[in-house]
């Protein structure tokens, strides 16, 4: 029997992973998508080659690309933006790693050190300036935005990103010659400008020194090597292997997998189980279990932050396609969040198409005209604060035929409340101010439909589990990615939260289910980034 | 467009042929006896939004596909060389000279 086994290698499992297998415990670590053996090899700069929803590297699937991608039920527009793999939607993300608002958690300066130890670990660090952000900073103060200096949000403010991104030395940044952008010359961000096609950049620096803190170059490698760095005990890494059912049998929790590629079924036993499939997989999950549901609060309560898209064309360069993609940002507490977007053409053809309103689409001669020159755009991704409401929520699909891992997801989205919907309005309106300040020339506000990028809450805090993580119905089963956050947040970023909270639950679960002392407050932080690591990392041959 | 609808959802008829006869369905609606390939950009504009007003409880999934259509072909066309030569953009780089410093207020 193991000690813990953990359902998901995306933000949040493998933070729970690295904290108990540092602490000597058995911790099997199963991902339903693939691992990356050569990333240098096996990833792409091309945006179709890797965000291509049906064939690309980094859609939700099976390791096997020549298979179809897993389906959900999506009964309403929307688009669903998850990646399956070890690293999970880190693998795609942009890195961004703000704290919660301040006023959105109960009990947020308790909350304080755990962020802490995850930005010392990944690390986090304050964004490096780009000619976009130089723009985006500067209108914003002029548009009278102070400059928040501090990692906790006090105010309306604009700052650089505080992101989980390893600020440029040596030639990152200075160059474009391939053969001057190879580790050690370069360390760091090399302003590539391809943080949704997964970062294994600087070219040959070790897995732990890549620029963009993904799991899979973060946490993973600090779990599968603990014995290593931290005198712990090494994780065991099980990837394509899709989670199927858990059970709950007296003290005895167990998971059943099916293998992606082969079809064969396992089942392994162990003490604590961890869900951290993500917030349409989780819920899914435990209803296809047949856990407990009492009080029918699972999958209920999905926020998304209602993303919304704002751009601006200038006459100017902006630099929009390079860089960091999102290295600048505005935050204005009990409305959300503002910040840069700058993706390559193919994502942002796809975000001046997207709309509620087919006469806000950005077609023909006009999107010809947006896009006439890339970086001569300023993209602003608009998140909201929004509500928690029950009527959007996660089920199991009585429509689609189930696959091969039992009734799909079915994703409903059927209301915004009237505070979410103003909140986003006066969003999108900073956002356009933001760009004719920068000087614009063109300005398009997109109401994009549901973007579902940032999903939390269906399986919340205080209605689902409680503040440790842990069930209300079933004891050492407990929740570790976004579905197990209250609520949106107050609309930042939420990968660094869930993962501050992964951290607690994984200290709960010591002392609790295992004797053990808390450490946080109490020991130093390792960092991800530290020759320690790397000497491990590299002995181990990742 | 074909492989990437057919690749997403497969099943006994593929997604591509689906999504055509959803169009053509609505094309019809616009214009009586026209295919949607037949109908001028205004008038696919309006098959579109006959689309998108279908509620919600009878359109089911259609929503969702029809949704991102437009989406899909655009991302499409801008991940091509020529959509990014349209765009002007210098695909696959692994840098560029764009660090300017540290921002202070």
């Amino acid at each position: 029997m193991r000690d813990v086994i953990v359902v998901g290698a995306g933000g949040g499992g493998p933070v729970v992973t690295k904290e108990l297998a540092a602490r000597g415990l058995d911790v099997l670590l199963l991902e339903a998508g693939p691992a990356w053996s050569d990333p240098e090899r096996e990833w792409s700069h091309d945006e179709n080659t890797a965000n291509n929803p049906a064939t690309g590297i980094f859609r939700f699937g099976p390791g096997d690309r020549t298979q179809a991608p897993w389906a959900r039920d999506l009964p309403q527009n929307c688009f669903v933006w998850q990646t399956a793999g070890v690293g999970g939607s880190t693998l795609h993300y942009f890195g961004n790693s703000p704290r919660a608002m301040p006023d959105a958690l109960t009990g947020y300066a308790d909350l304080v050190p755990y962020y802490e130890w995850v930005e010392h670990t990944l690390p986090v660090q304050t964004a490096a300036m780009g000619t976009k952000e130089e723009l985006f900073l500067r209108a914003a103060t002029k548009l009278g935005l102070p400059t928040q200096t501090s990692k906790d949000i006090s105010r309306a403010a604009c700052r650089p990103q505080e992101n989980a991104i390893l600020q440029p030395h040596g030639t990152a940044g200075k160059t474009n010659k391939a053969k001057q952008l190879v580790y050690p010359l370069a360390k760091g961000c090399t302003f590539c400008g391809h943080c949704p096609q997964g970062c294994f950049l600087p070219l040959k620096a070790p897995l732990n020194l890549k620029a963009k803190r993904s799991t899979h170059v973060s946490y993973v490698p600090m779990a599968l090597t603990a014995e290593r760095w931290a005198h712990g005990r090494a994780a065991t890494l099980m990837p394509d292997a899709f989670a199927v059912k858990v059970s709950a049998d007296g003290g005895v929790r167990s998971v059943t997998w099916r293998n992606t590629r082969t079809g064969a079924v396992s089942t392994e036993e162990a003490r604590v189980v961890v869900l951290a499939a993500g917030p349409l997989e989780t819920p899914r999950l435990w209803l296809n279990s047949g856990l407990p549901n009492p009080t029918d609060q699972v999958g209920r309560g999905l926020t998304d932050h209602y993303l919304d898209f704002v751009v601006g064309r200038f006459a100017r360069f902006t630099g929009s396609s390079r860089g960091a993609t999102s290295a600048a940002r505005a935050d204005f507490p009990g409305r959300g969040c503002i910040e840069q977007a700058g993706v390559a053409p193919g994502l942002q053809a796809q975000g001046l198409t997207d709309s509620n309103d087919p006469g806000r689409r950005v077609l023909g001669a006009r999107l010809h005209r947006f896009l006439a020159d890339v970086d001569k755009l300023m993209s602003i991704a608009v998140i909201t604060d929004d509500d928690v409401l029950p009527q959007n929520r996660v089920t199991l699909s009585e429509v689609m035929t189930p696959d091969a891992h039992g009734p799909l997801a079915r994703v409903e989205l059927r209301g915004r409340t009237a505070r979410t919907l103003a909140n986003r309005d006066f969003l999108a309106a900073r956002a356009a101010e933001l760009l004719r300040a920068a000087g614009a020339k063109e300005v398009v506000r997109m109401d994009w439909a549901p973007v579902l990028l940032h999903i939390h809450s269906t399986m919340r805090m205080g209605a689902v589990v409680n503040a440790d993580g842990e069930s209300f119905a079933v004891e050492r089963l407990f929740v570790a990615d976004n579905s197990m956050l209250p609520n949106a947040l107050g609309g930042p970023n939420p990968t660094l939260t869930t993962q501050a909270l992964a951290t607690r639950t994984a200290e709960r679960i010591f002392v609790r289910y295992f004797g053990g002392e808390p450490w946080v407050g109490r020991e130093s932080p390792v960092s991800s980034v530290e020759d320690t690591v790397t000497a491990a990392v590299m002995a181990a041959g990742l | 467009m074909t492989r990437t609808l057919d690749r997403f959802l497969p099943g006994p008829q593929p997604l591509s042929a689906t999504a055509a006869s959803i169009l053509d369905g609505a094309a019809a609606q616009v214009k009586p006896g026209a295919t949607f390939a037949q109908l001028s950009r205004a008038q696919k504009a309006q098959a579109f939004e006959t689309l998108e007003r279908l509620p919600v409880e009878s359109a089911g999934s259609i929503r969702f596909l029809v949704g991102n259509l437009q989406q899909l072909t655009a991302f499409l066309a801008y991940t091509t060389p020529r959509g990014r030569r349209l765009a002007r953009y210098t695909a696959g780089l692994h840098g560029h000279k764009e660090f300017k410093g540290y921002w202070r207020a």
